[in-house]
């Protein structure tokens, strides 16, 4: 087929053996490529209960069959592996021109098994791949690191690395690939688990594609689409994803000092035009993953430092959730995670739950290394960020998330861990939009933005008609049918397996149909909307067997307490609490899940072609009692 | 070398550096995507977030004609583009003698041939498809 390279590189890294494989078509032909395969790896090839941090855990770097072509944003690339966070499975996203190399380099995916006893990193040169010596790199910052390799290697390289946190286990770290990071979950941790510095790649292959013509067409579509709709070719375009800030605060979404609030008093210092415009002290440069139209990342440069890209999810979590407003702490906060290496989402988060434990006085100064925690004290930020990047210090306590801090501190600080299933909540207030209370619940990898983000349906009331989405949405109602997000929830997955960017469907842009016709063009395979949705709600039901397996269930899938139990700040939901059980109800019942497990039954599984998934997981009785209720 | 009038135009200050361009190129020319054919060539400089685009001038004089060991660059009578035969051996001499270093050297179809930009027989298919409408012609 067409579009893929059929050959994945597997990496043993305990025997330093390095071989080169075809595709598992099963694989494909039931889950697509991208996070599917990932995930299908996971399953298939992996013990289930396997520690994240063990060698026995998978690390997949996998790119789908979009990944290199012309098809707006198809620079993803899915790295899937268990999560040290969460003890979920882990499956991250990241950009870059790292995933289009491999492609071009003659690779879908690259999977990593066991632990090399020294530090080592992989060189990809188009047919030849090598394992070669990294200490001269351990220690040395995401920066650094890719300097170090592109002065050995050569400039055409494109590099993914771990800085310090990665190798000092942090469960918050990331992978980093120019300025690009696959943030969270730990993926940098797993890597740095298998003594794996970093990947570098070189290609000047060619990606095939099966009928031009048809591919053309369907691309300019594609593109009239993203174009056409105004709140992402305007703001969006313009100013990045920091754009959505003000709009987050009107509707009452924006999550402000650990949630307490759901509007930020101090919202006009951190609006984009403040950090734009103030051209004295920061310069600002375009500098886009491969094939983006959209160009979300802006590179920002404050006086001597290079701050990197300021993003929606980092100004949040630095700025109204830690009750900063000034855009110096935000960007001296994200400098760090960024040459360190830590998810700014958790790392924020982690912050601003220590500012309202220090508030409430379970910690103390002896736990803060003097630093006084208070909501809005900037400076006590970025060096309690910097603390937890090296884990210095204090900064050791904290450098596995909230939850896990919370578990070490004992007492009452649970109650401020906003979390589920260990994953920091992202810039979302849940009760501003019953949509996201259930796509943070319910994520397979903890409370993830991507999974999807759907305030733009409710809160935004934006219309998706080839989704079947064609009346608005009540955001405030958690009895209202949820099928309309099981759909939309697939339609976020499908852009993950193709390794095409979340940003083509978030503002309701590129149709299903539209991606299907890609699809089609790309790898002469014919496949329609329909088929491409259930590739998908495929992988989440191996996701959610997988989860099942490690012991996740309905409990897991329910917000903090907070959210049930405080009403809103402010802004339109004011006053509204989360009816967590009605809504997962509705949610299960949307998805054929069954209600305790939290999984599909088994008839769901019979109909999408996983029986020997429920066989596994379904006792045989239950599945006895299935058969006969099917007949 | 005296550049010419009809030629794809760069405005380098808006790029953003997603090489679209060069993707849709090879595409369109050799029904795959590949970095190795390029008409316009993407260059980050040092500094983040700037760009270098370098594509063919369709220069007058053609420099690049005048040194070809076989003869096969032409202008094409329609489009105006100075166009690579067919009949390319690949020894480089154009390439050495491009003041833009605007041809590069390829076997994606197993031969060694230089490529370089023809306007698509006319109407460039990167102009179009350039996001921040850096590109005109």
């Amino acid at each position: 087929m067409k579009g893929y390279k059929d050959c994945v590189i597997k990496v043993d890294l305990t025997t330093s053996s390095i071989k080169k494989e075809k595709l598992n078509q099963e694989y494909i032909k039931k889950y697509l490529g991208g996070e599917g395969y990932g995930i299908a790896l996971l399953w298939y090839e992996m013990p289930h209960t396997a520690d994240p941090l063990s060698p026995e855990n998978i690390l997949s770097f996998n790119t789908g069959p979009m990944t290199g072509t012309p098809t707006p944003s198809a620079s993803r690339m899915s790295i899937c592996f268990m999560s040290p966070l969460t003890n979920t499975i882990g499956a991250s996203n990241i950009g870059s021109h790292f995933g289009a190399e491999l492609k071009f380099a003659g690779y879908d995916s690259i999977v990593f098994t066991g632990k090399s006893e020294k530090p080592v990193y992989l060189v990809i040169d188009n047919d030849k791949v090598e394992l070669r010596d990294a200490s001269h790199l351990w220690g040395l910052d995401t920066r650094e690191t890719t300097e170090a390799i592109l002065d050995e290697l050569g400039k055409e390289f494109k590099v993914c690395c771990i800085g310090q946190s990665g190798e000092l286990l942090s469960s918050l770290a990331c992978i980093f690939s120019d300025d690009c990071f696959a943030g969270r979950g730990g993926a940098g941790a797993v890597m740095g688990s298998k003594n794996l510095k970093a990947v570098a790649v070189r290609g000047t292959g060619k990606i095939e594609i099966a009928d031009k013509d048809k591919f053309m067409a369907a691309f300019k579509d594609a593109y009239r689409q993203v174009r056409e709709e105004a709140y992402t070719w305007g703001p969006v375009h313009g100013y990045g994803t920091p754009a959505w800030v003000g709009g987050a605060d009107d509707c009452g979404l924006l999550p402000t000092r650990n949630l307490i609030q759901n509007q930020f008093d101090g919202i006009n210092n951190v609006l984009p035009y403040q950090l734009w415009n103030n051209t004295d002290k920061y310069k600002i440069t375009r500098r886009t993953c491969y094939a983006c139209q959209l160009g979300c990342h802006k590179f920002v440069v404050m006086g001597d430092v290079e701050v990197g890209e300021m993003e929606y999810e980092t100004l949040a979590a630095f700025g109204p959730r830690c009750g900063v407003d000034d855009y110096e702490s935000i960007c001296m906060a994200g400098y760090y995670t960024t040459i360190y290496g830590i998810d700014t989402i958790s790392g924020g988060a982690t912050i601003s739950a220590i500012m309202e434990w220090y508030e409430k006085g379970i910690i103390t100064k002896e736990h803060t290394d003097g630093l006084e925690m208070n909501f809005g004290n900037g400076s006590a930020m970025v060096e309690m960020v910097r603390k937890m990047c090296l884990r210095e210090g204090c900064g050791d306590l904290y450098a596995d998330g909230s939850y896990a801090a919370a578990k070490k501190i004992g007492g009452k600080a649970m109650d401020y861990v906003m979390a589920v299933k260990g994953m920091e909540i992202s810039a979302t207030d849940p009760r501003g939009a019953s949509s996201m209370t259930i796509a943070f619940g319910t994520s397979e990898r903890g409370a993830c933005h991507m999974r999807p983000y759907a305030a733009t349906i409710d809160a935004f009331g934006y219309l998706y008609p080839d989704l079947g989405i064609t009346e608005n949405k009540d955001p405030f109602n958690d009895a209202e049918d949820k099928t309309w997000l099981k759909a939309l929830k697939e339609c976020f997955v499908v852009t993950n397996l193709l390794g095409i960017c979340d940003f083509n469907v978030i503002n309701t842009e590129m149709k299903p149909s539209t991606m299907a016709e890609l699809y089609t063009a790309i790898t002469g395979f014919e496949i329609d909307k329909y088929e491409l949705l259930r590739t998908a709600e495929r992988t989440i039901a191996l996701e959610r067997a997988l989860n099942y397996q490690r012991g996740f269930r309905r409990a897991d899938d329910r917000l903090p307490k907070r959210f049930m139990t405080e009403p809103a700040f402010g802004g339109p939901p004011k006053g509204r609490v989360v009816d967590m059980e009605t809504a997962l109800d509705k949610f299960y019942e949307a998805c054929s899940f069954d209600k305790e497990k939290a999984i599909p039954t088994p008839e769901k599984y019979a109909e999408l072609g996983m029986e020997d998934v429920a066989s596994v997981i379904y006792d045989e009785v239950s599945l006895e009692n299935s058969a006969a209720s099917l007949d | 070398m005296k550049p010419g009038a009809i030629k794809i135009r760069v405005n380098e200050e808006v790029c953003q550096g997603c090489r679209t361009c060069e993707a849709v190129c090879s595409l369109i020319h050799k029904e795959a995507v590949s970095p190795q054919v390029r008409g316009i060539q993407v260059k980050e400089l040092d500094e983040p977030g700037n760009f270098k685009l370098t594509v063919c001038q369709q220069c007058f004089d053609m420099p690049c004609a005048e040194a070809c060991s076989i003869g096969c660059i032409t202008r094409n009578v329609y489009s105006g583009a100075v166009e690579i035969g067919e009949e390319c051996i690949g020894c480089e001499a154009c390439i050495e003698a491009c003041p833009y270093d605007a041809i590069v050297m390829t076997d994606l179809d197993g031969e060694l041939k230089a490529f370089k930009c023809d306007l698509c027989g006319g109407l460039p298919e990167c102009v179009p498809a350039c996001p921040r409408n850096a590109l005109s012609w």
